[in-house]
């Protein structure tokens, strides 16, 4: 798949749905929605009786982590990565080989993942600052391939094709995960900080910066903006997320093996950003959402799950270049246009 | 008077291709300097080098006194020398309260002295503040040149260069920007240099000017006399 051809984040001649941007009336809106949210995915933890469909709604959770921090690489500051899978096994392997061997709690194993991560990006970032585009697109492959090839080859590290099993801790000494729905209620609520964590990025002075290299870096280096700093910035918040997601995702199903970490899984947190809509961190919300429960959905299908993906994910490009979440915005602004156009309409 | 900026025998070059081949010029303190010329002369490039978007061959570039030739752009903007680049280049997704605030931060303007400036720049361009929460990609042509001069204030220049502000303005709108710099700088101080096609607007509005042509500057002097220059009006002025 080619990454650049997917529809860059927010091009200025779209239609989108809301030329205006009214911050202060929906201020109290933004707000409640944060408890309002932790109150679903506790809900949904204590809700879900099927065992099966709650871990999938844990997976989608734990993707939603990793897409909301590629948003801010690509979404928001317009760096195409194909190697998130690269911080998601760093995030995982970190965390089982602290638990395993070393005998960490898991919560000090997870930090200590996402901080790994988030150097290797700050490592990768820097060098790749030169690189835009295709170029950057195959350097993040690139180092996916790297550290995917690092997992299966450095057996006496990482355990090689067996990977590591019994990443089995509490999460802070007396404190422990037992139950799915226990699982499902902790990565809920990391999921939502998640988000709000995307979204305070997005509205901060960095967020806007981030935002303006993408849209011009010559206007923006001109007025002062640190190309550089803000580039590596938004690389590096990508990789702690995916770090995070990865760190919870292994203490979830007790092990990693290499075979989770390839190419694909690249692939699929970058489509979930294009299939939700790169435009905001719901979109990236919304496509892990869709892309991780799709496949389970087209289950009986089998064989044609791969031809049903790749015909949506041609649908979006073509028709819906600002994913799902420009949709749902269109289709929410209709009634306000036309109550414009009538009142309009009438005096002419 | 003392110069802003002074280049001496700059050259830049596109891989192979020179497109400014010794260039000397100066700007004053509180001075409009117009540097004009036909397509392709090498305008544009030389406001390029200056800001550090394209690294010189060789020459040198001071700025307030300091030899500026190897330092970044964001730097530079953040030490007074700033570009409005040619087409505008408002950042899209932003709406026009966001634009300036981009600016604000990359210059670590805070508080009052923040508001004062924004006020200042609603002042000088009113229809910014009537879209301040517009998108700015719905802007007009116009409108969307007011943003891009009113963002590269906020950054507090002592030197602003302007790339074509005029560009694909309607005639009475260019003369209305080109004029609004003017008396900006005459009642603050700043010093400008101007980029234009557009030579008669151009000159009117400054106090010198340059000639460039392939590369070169081919006359210089202060811009009535240029304007009456019989080589400049055939070329550059139509008549």
């Amino acid at each position: 798949m080619n990454a650049s051809k997917l529809a860059m984040p927010q091009s200025p001649t779209l239609p989108t749905a809301a030329p205006v941007r009214r911050t202060r009336a929906t201020t109290l809106v933004s707000w409640l929605i944060w408890p309002a949210l932790l109150v679903l995915v506790i809900a949904l933890a204590q809700g879900i009786d099927n065992n099966y469909w709650l871990q999938i709604a844990v997976n989608a959770e734990i993707m939603v982590i990793a897409a909301v921090g590629l948003y801010v690489t690509f979404g928001l500051s317009g760096q195409v990565s194909l190697g998130q899978a690269g911080f998601y096994a760093i995030g995982g392997y970190t965390t089982g080989l602290l638990v395993t061997t070393l005998g960490f709690d898991f919560g000090l194993a997870l930090v200590l993942g996402v901080i790994l991560s988030g150097l290797v990006g700050l490592g990768l970032g820097i060098p790749s600052l030169r690189l835009r585009g295709n170029y950057l697109a195959l350097a993040t492959l690139g180092f996916g391939q790297v550290v995917a090839l690092i997992l299966v080859n450095w057996t006496w590290l990482t355990g090689g094709a067996n990977g590591i099993r019994n990443i089995v801790a509490p999460i802070v000494a007396g404190f422990e995960l037992k139950t799915v729905p226990d699982w499902a209620m902790f990565i809920g609520v990391v999921a939502v900080l998640s988000v709000f964590v995307v979204t305070r990025i997005k509205n901060s002075s960095y967020g806007r910066a981030m935002q303006a290299v993408r849209d011009s870096d010559v206007a923006a280096s001109s007025m002062g903006v640190s190309l550089s700093q803000v580039k590596v910035l938004a690389f590096v918040v990508g990789a702690i997320f995916a770090g995070l997601a990865g760190a919870l995702n292994a203490g979830f199903v007790t092990y990693v093996s290499p075979g989770t970490y390839d190419l694909s899984l690249s692939v699929t947190i970058l489509a979930m950003i294009v299939v939700g809509g790169a435009a905001s961190p719901w979109g990236a919300v919304i496509g892990a959402i869709v892309l991780t429960f799709l496949p389970e959905v087209l289950r009986p299908v089998q064989e044609y799950y791969l031809l049903i993906y790749g015909i949506l994910l041609l649908l979006v490009v073509a028709f819906a270049p600002g994913g799902i979440w420009n949709l749902f915005r269109l289709v929410g602004s209709l009634p306000a246009r036309f109550r414009t156009r009538a009142r309009t309409g009438d005096q002419s | 008077m003392t110069n802003i900026l002074e280049i001496t025998d700059l050259v830049l070059s596109y891989g192979a291709a020179a497109a400014v081949r010794g260039v000397t010029m100066h700007v004053a303190e509180g001075e409009v300097v117009t540097l004009i010329g036909a397509n392709g002369a090498g305008k544009s490039t030389t406001l390029k080098g200056v800001v550090g978007l394209v690294k010189p061959v060789s020459g040198s570039i001071r700025f307030a006194g300091d030899v500026t030739t190897t330092r970044r752009t964001d730097w530079l903007a953040r030490h007074g020398l700033n570009l409005v680049p040619e087409g505008r280049r408002v950042f899209a997704a932003l709406t026009v309260a966001e634009n300036l605030d981009v600016a604000a931060s990359a210059s670590n303007l805070h508080g009052a002295a923040l508001k004062a400036k924004i006020r200042e720049i609603y002042e000088i361009f009113p229809r910014l503040e009537e879209r301040r929460d517009s998108l700015s990609w719905t802007l007009s042509g116009g409108e969307q040149q007011m943003l891009a001069m009113g963002r590269a204030l906020i950054a507090q220049p002592r030197l602003l260069l302007l790339d074509e502000p005029s560009l694909g303005l309607s005639p009475k709108l260019a003369t209305e920007v080109v004029q609004l710099i003017s008396r900006y700088s005459r009642d603050h101080g700043l010093s400008v240099l101007l980029v234009e096609q557009n030579a008669r607007l151009a000159l009117s509005a400054s106090d010198r000017g340059y000639v460039m042509e392939t590369g070169r500057i081919v006359a210089e002097g202060p811009a009535a006399e240029l304007q009456d220059n019989k080589e400049v009006r055939r070329a550059y002025l139509g008549s």
